[in-house]
């Protein structure tokens, strides 16, 4: 226990620390669990070793949880592109740094498949952990992730069985499509009904949960492959809704403890295998982290239609490598077909940009990297801007807005960074700037300073508060939708006329909730 | 990387404990015999599994998650009112049942020292098997449930006092020597002191503002929370004593806080899957392979259990002035032997006390009494109708209370307010949620803030829930069944939508935020009553100002 517990320990520090310094918990825990090891307060490799074995199992389970088919329907094309291009252009271009930095050729292979995943559970953290709507790039990572877990899973299994002939290879192909088959009955048909039509009590139901985890891994292991693929499609056989969500609930308590000691354990078992071989990992952490943002925001604004910002987002998500790539290099080590500092390389790749990633993927960098984005800039009209009315962000409901203010007559320019929202407004023959809409220049272009009234609807309350510390002529009103109080009060202070859509909800739902009684 | 023997072990095991509830439930047995019987399947009767190191460990953790659970529960008003009475219940039980066990024991034949020990062994009933029942039953502040807990409580002290007794023996050899044995006691006691002192010293000073201000991310203060208590049970490793007490004390100095039930919550589940383990464990050590004759002394020695333990209890309880009621479900309680038992057991066998067939025989002791009891708590209700209507009870009359029983939170206290009704709940106390709580309250409905923040709901002026809306057991506590509409002001679309299914199980009309139109889309399927789209609605208080401004004609 007392291993066990030095690593609950270490894990509530971290927890405290992401607290205090309102920083991810995940690099927190990494870094603690390394100078725990580095401090020698840890032995015994087996107690780690159990932990993270265990945690990864379960994490994995919880994160094919997330994983719903139907979140992504609409975007198969984008994911399939996104997923294909992302996988084989990072193995390929990994497998050539390999080689150019020295390694073997069995290596270099290996090297290669580690990179091409991305983490399925770093990934879905993240996005658990954002308000709003999963809409905007949610469904398509969460599509690019569940492909390419099913592809590193064949890649696994074609690897361990190719040594043994091709007949092996069959079967173990045999053995996923298997376990697969029995994953997606269970996903489409078993678990509704189970936790639909059967009232079980929570006792039992979280029970049922685990068990089908140890079902399909067990199965899995049968089947001679690894316990994760296994976890892998436990994890997906849940992840209709609503069972997704009553699991999500159940096992909320068990996946922070797992998710815990997992890093921390992690974080204990990094190893630094020397300088020269440090750097050259350190070369395939800058690879993954330079090579996969641009390519993933590229293919999803071009073949998903998502923003800018956006598709951004999706590239700095995606910018890590996955546990699988863990499970890949013990394959490899364990078949003696790489070396112990191959491993090592391999876990340090892993273990930093899976680090990275929560630091990475946030609005504000995503704002940053914005500008390094070759944005069009179509001006309506060639003669100056004068006397319009400006909309900076359109928003879903936006519309609404302009359409009134057209039938009275007024000119209304739309400034967007969404394509998609962008084309509609073309179409509907409005004026628009395609733009960040917190640009001074922009803004400028857009003639701000003359316009007879500003309309802002930006989710990002400091970017309004920005825009509205922009010089601006003493009566021009500026009208802000915002939700919270505080936000309305701020916007007063600096002269801008705060409209509160929870106040306006709250009368709304009042007038309908007396109304039926 | 993982050892896969125990990866199998521990699938095994859940499987079956999985596939055997499920039974139960059909059934209506409560889990803890299907676990066992899980158990007895894998062990004693297939000899598929053996239990590792690493399933004990597994086993362990859950026997402290229950024992931190039910601390958790205790608040120091509760255990100041219950006090005294307690600890004369619980010396007088196990003074009376070594009494009945040892008498037993020697008309069986068995010699005086052996019969002695037997007597002592029957004495502990599991505070395993009750909490874990109690929890279950969500008794554990009731009347009898305190008393249980309590009379459990006062044995775990014996244990204690035992055990040390025990391990200050030479071994092998069937004498002790007093200072040896007296050390051993300072020591232990001396322990406990230092331990109950700095815990409970911790509670009032150390811990309320480090965990207040962990209370503001929830994932932090559930790892504390685990943190704290498994340093605490490494404290008692270091002074010697049991984890469950230590377990127990750390869950004690928690329950002061004003976040303990969403920790109970959390801790919940975490324990339920460890506790299965362990009572599946349990079954599968049993040992089955003996003669008939032994099943029938095992058979003589458990009525003891079930019936003479059930009437002492009762004897004291009624004597101490509770209602017969209380009386009665406290004693049925308690009609198991313990797995103290087990390891008082096998100490004495190996410092030379006893002969090794002692531990078989309590073995299967242990099983008759736990079987039957747990199925006797099940069915409590119907059998106290059962053995009132025979006239059984009537030697037990209650003494007449001299005056009013306070203390123990009145006969049927319970301090949370899970009997609101025709109640609204609202999920987030965003802007939407404060505003829409003070209007409803203001109409006169009673109205339940939930929220994760505790920061937030200081802020809001009508009664409030702490805890993750998507946990089943918070809206449980908050009477979902019995309201008449729940809100979500949320703007996480998965939450959202496990809401609005769990009002539909529930019977519940619900009123969803939709915070943008694409969530809309999905929300639509979903038979929601209403749909509070902030947006849309702002847009129109928008062009209400804009007509003001005079850009739009009305």
């Amino acid at each position: 226990m007392s291993g066990l517990t030095i690593i609950v320990a270490a894990a509530a520090a971290g927890f405290a620390l992401s607290h205090w310094l309102r920083l991810p918990v995940i690099p927190l825990l990494v870094t603690l669990g390394f100078g725990l090891s580095r401090t020698g307060l840890v032995r015994g490799e087996e107690t780690l070793n159990l932990l993270l074995g265990l945690g990864l199992t379960f994490l994995v389970y919880v994160a094919g949880i997330e994983l719903n088919p139907r979140r992504f329907q609409g975007k198969l094309g984008a994911v399939l592109w996104i997923a294909v291009v992302q996988f084989l252009l990072l193995a390929a271009s990994g497998f050539g740094l390999a080689l150019l930095l020295g390694f073997g050729l069995l290596s270099a292979l290996y090297l290669g498949g580690a990179l091409a995943t991305s983490s399925t559970f770093v990934v879905v953290r993240q996005l658990q952990k954002r308000v709003g709507s999963l809409r905007a790039y949610g469904s398509l990572t969460i599509g690019v992730l569940l492909a390419q877990d099913l592809a590193i899973i064949l890649v696994l299994v074609v690897l361990g069985s190719v040594p043994e002939g091709a007949s092996a290879v069959v079967n173990g192909l045999g053995a996923v499509s298997l376990i697969a088959v029995l994953s997606f009955v269970g996903q489409h048909w078993f678990f509704p009904w189970l936790v639909q039509r059967v009232r079980l009590g929570e006792e039992i139901l979280l029970l049922v949960l685990l068990a089908t985890l140890f079902v399909f891994a067990g199965l899995a292991d049968l089947l001679a492959l690894p316990f994760v693929v296994g976890a892998f499609f436990a994890g997906f056989a849940l992840s209709s809704f609503p069972v997704n969500g009553v699991a999500r609930s159940l096992l909320t308590s068990l996946s922070s403890f797992f998710l815990a000691i997992f890093f921390t354990a992690l974080g204990a078992l990094v190893v630094f295998p020397g300088p020269l071989l440090t750097l050259k990992a350190f070369a395939f952490v800058a690879l993954v982290l330079l090579v996969t943002p641009p390519l993933v925001a590229v293919l999803a604004e071009w073949k998903g239609g998502l923003s800018s910002r956006n598709s951004i987002m999706s590239g700095l998500l995606l910018a890590q490598t996955s546990e699988f790539s863990l499970v890949l290099g013990l394959f490899a080590l364990h078949a003696h077909e790489i070396p112990a500092e191959v491993m090592s390389v391999i876990v340090i790749v892993a273990v930093s940009t899976m680090t990275i990633t929560p630091l990475l993927a946030t609005d504000r960098v995503a704002r940053r990297l914005l500008h390094f984005h070759p944005v069009h800039r179509r001006l309506a009209t060639e003669t100056e801007l004068r006397d319009h009315v400006l909309v900076l962000g359109l928003g879903s409901e936006g519309m609404w807005a302009v359409k009134p203010l057209r039938q009275a007559g007024h000119e209304v320019v739309v400034i967007d960074h969404d394509p998609v929202v962008i084309e509609h407004l073309e179409r509907a023959g409005v004026s628009c700037i395609r733009g960040d809409a917190t640009d001074e220049k922009v803004l400028q272009r857009a003639g701000f300073t003359q316009a007879k009234l500003v309309l802002v609807s930006m989710p990002n309350m400091n970017e309004v508060l920005r825009v509205l510390r922009y010089k601006r002529p003493e009566g021009l009103p500026v009208v802000v939708r915002v939700f919270e109080e505080e936000d309305a009060n701020a916007i007063e202070r600096l002269g801008g006329i705060a409209v509160l859509n929870s106040r306006a909800a709250a009368e709304a739902f009042m007038t309908w909730f007396e109304a039926s009684g | 990387m993982i050892d896969e023997q125990f990866i199998r072990s521990l699938g095994i095991i859940v499987m079956a404990a999985a596939i055997f509830a499920l039974g139960a439930r059909a059934v209506s047995l409560p889990t803890i015999v299907a676990y066992l019987a899980a158990g007895l399947l894998l062990g004693p009767l297939t000899g598929i599994i053996e239990v590792s190191s690493a399933i004990h460990l597994i086993a362990e953790t859950g026997i402290v998650l229950l024992l931190f659970l039910v601390g958790l529960e205790l608040r120091f008003e509760k255990i100041r009112g219950v006090g005294l009475v307690v600890l004369v219940a619980g010396g007088a039980q196990i003074v009376l049942t070594i009494l009945g066990g040892f008498a037993l024991c020697y008309g069986l034949g068995f010699a005086a020292v052996p019969a002695l020990i037997l007597g002592v062994a029957l004495t502990f009933s599991s505070t395993v098997i009750v909490v874990k029942l109690l929890v279950d039953m969500r008794a554990t502040g009731k009347p009898y449930g305190q008393i249980a807990i309590g009379i459990l409580l006062v044995q775990d002290l014996f244990v204690v006092m035992l055990l040390t007794l025990i391990s200050g023996l030479p071994e092998g050899e069937g004498s002790f020597e007093v200072a040896v044995v007296a050390g051993g006691l300072a020591k232990a006691f001396g322990g406990m002191g230092v331990l109950l002192v700095a815990v409970l010293a911790a509670s009032k000073w150390l811990l309320p503002r480090p965990f207040t201000w962990a209370a503001g991310s929830p994932e932090t203060l559930f790892i504390w929370s685990l943190c704290w208590c498994f340093l605490v049970v490494g404290a008692t490793h270091f002074l010697h004593l049991s984890p469950e007490i230590g377990a127990f004390v750390a869950g004690i100095s928690l329950a002061q806080l004003p976040y303990h039930r969403d920790l109970q919550r959390r801790v919940q589940p975490l324990m339920n899957y460890f506790i299965a383990v362990f009572f599946v464990s349990l079954g599968i050590e049993m040992d089955l392979d003996v003669s008939l004759m032994f099943w029938a002394k095992a058979a003589g020695l458990a009525a003891f259990v079930l019936v003479g333990k059930f009437v002492i209890v009762m004897l004291i309880v009624t004597r101490l002035a509770y209602s017969e009621r209380t009386a009665y479900f406290a004693a049925l309680l308690l009609t198991q032997v313990s797995e103290f038992s087990f390891i008082f057991i096998a100490l004495t066998v190996k410092a030379g006390f006893v002969g090794g067939e002692a531990g078989a025989l309590l073995g299967l002791v242990g099983l008759m009494s736990i079987t039957v009891s747990t199925v006797a708590i099940v069915f409590r209700e119907r059998l106290y109708g059962a053995v009132r209507r025979l006239g059984l009870l009537a030697p037990f009359r209650p003494r007449p209370r001299a005056r009013a029983r306070a203390g123990v939170g009145g006969e049927d206290g319970d301090e949370e307010a899970a009997t609101l009704r025709n109640h609204i709940l609202i999920v987030g106390m965003n802007a939407l949620g404060r505003e829409l709580a003070t209007r409803l309250q203001q109409s006169g409905h009673e109205v339940l803030a939930i929220d994760l923040d505790p920061r937030k709901l200081e802020k809001v002026g009508v009664k409030t829930l702490l805890g993750d809306a998507e946990s089943a057991a918070l809206l449980q506590d908050g009477s979902l069944e019995n309201a008449k509409l729940l809100v979500s002001t949320l703007h996480i679309e998965a939450t959202n939508d496990l809401l609005a299914f769990r009002c539909r199980q529930a019977g519940v009309p619900c009123s969803i935020h939709a915070f943008d139109l694409t969530a809309l889309e999905n929300l639509l399927q979903m038979d929601v009553a209403y749909l509070i789209v902030p947006k849309a609605d702002g847009i129109m208080l928008q062009n209400q100002e804009l007509e003001r401004l005079g850009f739009l004609k009305s």
